[in-house]
């Protein structure tokens, strides 16, 4: 059954965002239920709305790009509120969401976690279990959700992105832990699928790798394709994470480590999810295939290199059909992914005179494409040539200027070298 | 069927030359070609190198298709600057070739690689004639005179009879020399030909128009295809053959076996597009599908599976020469882009090509400096002037591949094993010293580190798989398959160290001509 009008709640969130736009993609209507002002687009309205507060009739309200609410997603959450009984602005907000819902006919989609049980270590746990439970009528189902990935760099996948960046070493707890990744745009697609399903079947639905991966694999893969680099992970005992908790709460001055999701990680069981994705018809990327980065995001990075070796080759700002066309010489070959190339190179390429690698390898060969290019601009016709000549006297001190530089970086690029090996 | 009296595989020189005289004499010839189109030439009104150079308009260096932004390694740059995307590419799977420290290269295109060449045209001396059989060598002078009449050679007697690359026939007036080059020039008349003889080389380029072909324009952009067709191309035959009502095109087959049938061959043939597999047959078959692809189906078709035989390539060396006196002198404007200058060293030890450093991409020449790209650069800007590139060519019998035909089930496949002789690295030193000597006495500097040996095969120069005298009759029959002819390198009886492109179109007609007095 195709939704033509999707209510979500949580929608400017991490996941929200690509649910909207994944539903709007596939033609649906989309009402956002949040406290965020969203610009203003076709076939989307925003309703404001809080978790906990009674949800407004005007969500449900049809005119002409808006038909009768078919079905809601409900992502919002508050991580804030410590209530562990009824009184939990999560279960009290749902109960209220659950009534408008069955009020209106609209089928409804509850997002929860792989972590959901009973006897969950962190609270976030517990309470997801406690409103799976409030779902009873036909209609209303919960997916239990493994650990997202992919997208733009927000939320616990922002976290993850930029620890792994740090540095060559990452202190993590459970690094053994199994987790069941989900590339975001996978979550959005089963979570769609969820939504247009017609009442009936499976209460609680999987959306995570049925393969579970372990947690330190999984930050390695991510320093790897996201940061071209090797990481290793140290792993920390569950205890001494927690006695640290304490103690950085007790320390002044110390950074707040949220002792809940400390327990999230400890506690996370493993779930059986390949019957729901089988059962969807939701095939999963593999964590290898979602960690890279997305077409448009490699070909900005490309249009960057391009930019800094034809600065670095040319010593001057590089003519911008150049950087162009650097990319598109690198596409007719098969090439679409950047080097990983250090930040501050990207930003300073003369860097690269004391970087640039003596033995081939793939930078040598990306240098001599951008070298190519160069020369086909008038720039590269007076760096690379000498139309007029010059007195041997200014040439002889050229040349005496251009062998000192490179008698200084040779012993540079030498250890650039043994770096890099 | 016999559709026609003698199919010719390949448009490249050697077929286009063996297809002459066959169709002069009034024989129905069928041209099969794995290409379809030729790679477009420049556009006429592209500008010289310099202006290219200094305009804003990227297309005229790159390509519109950014055909010369690549790496083709080793082998010559003309394959990125003046050969479309992917011109070289298929040649080895369509082929059926596997190659192991050997680099094949050839091309599916209408012409061949003579749409890419350097365009030296060298006669052999009577030693390098040695091993010909002495009919074959008593027929050559004749049809390299036919041949220099249709292609136009331009060059200098006096220096071609020094350099032993004079074919006796008729010169255009030789090209002009850039300023260094006419500098060594003028010193070597001085100096003599001690060690070694440099001079003008003898070219396939018009200095003068003739057959709707223009002279050349001395635009110095040679490096990216000739605008104005004045350097020869065996593609620009094809419609002179074309105008003969007895000479049939067939474009993009490529033939994938010659097996016996009755009155004659068949060549199974599978359409490079549309993968349609067609049959043509005919009394007598030439193969000129260039060397290596000749190889496989005259082997195959004698049934010669599994059988080791030499493969000769000439093993050559890059280097580049500075000439002080040159240094800080303004870049030439106008100029051939082309081979300067060529020079053999005494003993047939070696035999060589200098070009003006400027005329080549600055991004190679700084590729094979060691020093950072903008050190690089900067010494490219200080250097140009007085810097000279060069290839030094060794002779063929310090190669040791080898070759032999496999049979698959899809068919033979041509396997090769590149090797060289125990004596190649001496003789190279040994070569190299007598050039860099033969250098220093006109006043220019072989550069240090810059003698880089190629990877065989990089140099194009291979053939003698199929020697006449051997597995081919003297008149190219292949030896046990009457009718069918071989007229390109492979039947070669060695290939010498100076470029035989001119001795093989010479050789195809005088097959031609055997095969029309043999009818």
């Amino acid at each position: 059954m195709a939704v033509r009008h999707l209510l979500v709640t949580g929608g400017s969130g991490y996941i929200g965002t690509a649910l909207v736009e994944a539903a709007l993609a596939g033609g649906t209507a989309v009402t956002v239920l949040g406290r965020h002002d969203l610009a203003a687009r076709r076939r989307r309205r925003q309703i404001r709305w809080g978790l906990g507060e009674p949800v407004p009739d005007a969500a449900f309200a049809t005119d002409g790009d808006f038909p009768a609410v078919d079905a809601i997603v409900h992502l919002a959450h508050d991580w804030t509120d410590d209530r562990e009984d009824e009184a939990n602005g999560n279960i009290a907000g749902t109960g209220l969401l659950l009534e408008a819902a069955r009020r209106h006919g609209a089928r409804l989609v509850f997002a929860s976690s792989v972590s959901a049980w009973s006897g969950a270590l962190n609270r976030y746990g517990r309470i997801k279990y406690r409103i799976e439970g409030m779902l009873r009528g036909p209609g209303e189902t919960a997916a239990r959700i493994g650990m997202v990935y992919g997208g733009p760099a927000r939320a616990q996948w922002g976290m993850l992105c930029r620890i792994t960046g740090l540095g060559p070493l990452l202190p993590m707890l459970e690094t053994a832990r199994p987790v069941q990744p989900i590339h975001l745009d996978d979550l959005c697609s089963g979570l769609l699928r969820l939504a247009a399903r017609e009442a009936g079947g499976r209460a609680v639905w999987g959306l995570a790798a049925s393969r579970p991966i372990p947690f330190g694999a999984v930050l390695a893969a991510i320093a790897r394709h996201r940061h071209g680099k090797r990481l290793i992970v140290i792993d920390i005992p569950l205890g001494a994470a927690l006695a640290a908790v304490t103690l950085a709460a007790k320390i002044p001055g110390l950074p707040r480590i949220d002792r809940e999701r400390v327990l999230g990680l400890a506690g996370l069981p493993v779930i059986d999810t390949a019957d729901s994705l089988a059962e969807l018809g939701l095939t999963l990327r593999s964590l290898e295939d979602g960690l890279g980065p997305t077409p448009a995001e490699d070909r900005r990075a490309l249009l960057n290199e391009g930019w800094a070796l034809l600065r670095y080759v040319l010593g001057r700002e590089p003519p911008a059909w150049a950087t162009r066309r650097y990319v598109r010489a690198l596409a007719a070959e098969g090439r679409t992914r950047p080097l990983p190339l250090a930040a501050a190179v990207r930003r300073w390429p003369p860097l690269l005179r004391a970087l640039e690698p003596l033995e081939d390898s793939p930078l040598t060969q990306r240098l001599y494409l951008a070298t190519l290019i160069a020369e086909a601009g008038p720039a590269a016709s007076m760096v690379f040539h000498d139309h007029a000549g010059r007195p041997l006297p200014a040439l002889l001190a050229s040349l005496a200027a251009t062998a000192a530089i490179e008698a200084l970086c040779l012993p540079l690029r030498l250890l650039a070298g043994l770096g890099r090996r | 069927m016999t559709e026609s009296d003698v199919i010719v595989v390949g448009s490249g020189p050697a077929g286009t030359c063996a297809a002459w005289p066959l169709v002069e004499a009034g024989l129905t010839v069928t041209m099969v070609d794995a290409g379809i189109t030729r790679p477009p030439p420049p556009p006429v009104e592209r500008p010289s190198l310099m202006e290219m150079r200094r305009l804003n308009d990227p297309r005229w260096l790159l390509g519109a298709g950014l055909e010369a932004v690549r790496s083709v390694g080793d082998a010559s740059p003309k394959l990125r600057t003046a050969a479309a995307r992917g011109f070289d590419a298929g040649f080895l799977s369509a082929n059926r070739i596997e190659t192991r420290g050997f680099r094949a290269i050839g091309a599916l295109a209408p012409g061949g690689l003579s749409t890419v060449w350097g365009a030296i045209a060298c006669g052999l001396t009577a030693e390098e004639f040695a091993h010909w059989p002495a009919a074959a060598v008593a027929a050559m002078p004749e049809s390299y005179r036919r041949v220099a009449a249709r292609v136009g050679l331009a060059g200098d007697a006096g220096d071609a009879r020094r350099l032993g690359i004079d074919c006796g026939a008729p010169l255009l007036a030789p090209l002009p020399l850039s300023p260094a080059a006419a500098l060594l020039a003028a010193r070597a008349r001085r100096a003599g030909d001690a060690g070694m003889a440099i001079g003008r080389p003898v070219s396939a380029v018009l200095t003068e128009a003739r057959d709707g072909r223009r002279a050349c324009v001395l635009c110095r952009g040679c490096m990216w295809g000739c605008p104005v067709g004045a350097v020869w191309s065996s593609a620009d035959e094809l419609p002179a053959l074309l105008a003969h009502a007895n000479f049939r095109l067939r474009s993009g087959l490529v033939v994938e076996a010659v097996e016996p049938a009755a009155g004659g061959w068949m060549l199974r043939c599978r359409d490079a597009g549309s993968g349609r597999t067609e049959n043509l047959r005919a009394p007598r078959v030439v193969l000129a599908a260039g060397p290596l692809p000749t190889t496989r189906l005259a082997l195959a078709a004698a049934g010669r599976f599994d059988e080791w035989r030499p493969l000769v390539n000439t093993p050559a060396v890059g280097f580049a020469l500075v000439v002080p006196s040159q240094l800080g002198r303004p870049l030439a404007e106008c100029g051939y882009g082309n081979a300067q200058l060529a020079f053999r060293l005494d003993g047939g030890r070696g035999f060589g090509l200098i070009y003006d450093g400027d005329v080549m991409a600055a991004a190679d020449l700084m590729a094979r400096m060691p020093l950072s790209r903008p050190g690089a650069a900067a010494l490219t800007r200080a250097l140009e002037p007085a810097l000279m590139l060069g290839l030094l060519y060794l002779p063929g019998s310090l190669s040791a591949n080898r070759v032999r035909i496999e049979s698959a089930a899809d068919g033979a496949r041509l396997v090769i094993e590149g090797a060289v002789a125990a004596a190649l690295p001496a003789a190279r030193r040994a070569a190299v010293r007598a050039l860099a000597a033969g250098f220093r006495r006109l006043g220019a500097w072989l550069l240090p580190g810059s003698a880089r040996p190629l990877e065989p095969g990089a140099e194009i120069h291979t053939g003698a798989t199929l020697p006449m005298g051997d597995a081919t009759s003297e008149g190219g029959e292949v030896a046990g398959c009457p009718g069918l002819f071989v007229a390109d390198a492979a039947c070669l009886p060695d290939i010498p160290a100076k470029h035989h492109t001119l001795t093989v179109m010479a050789n195809a007609d005088r097959i031609g001509q055997r095969m029309v007095a043999g009818i």
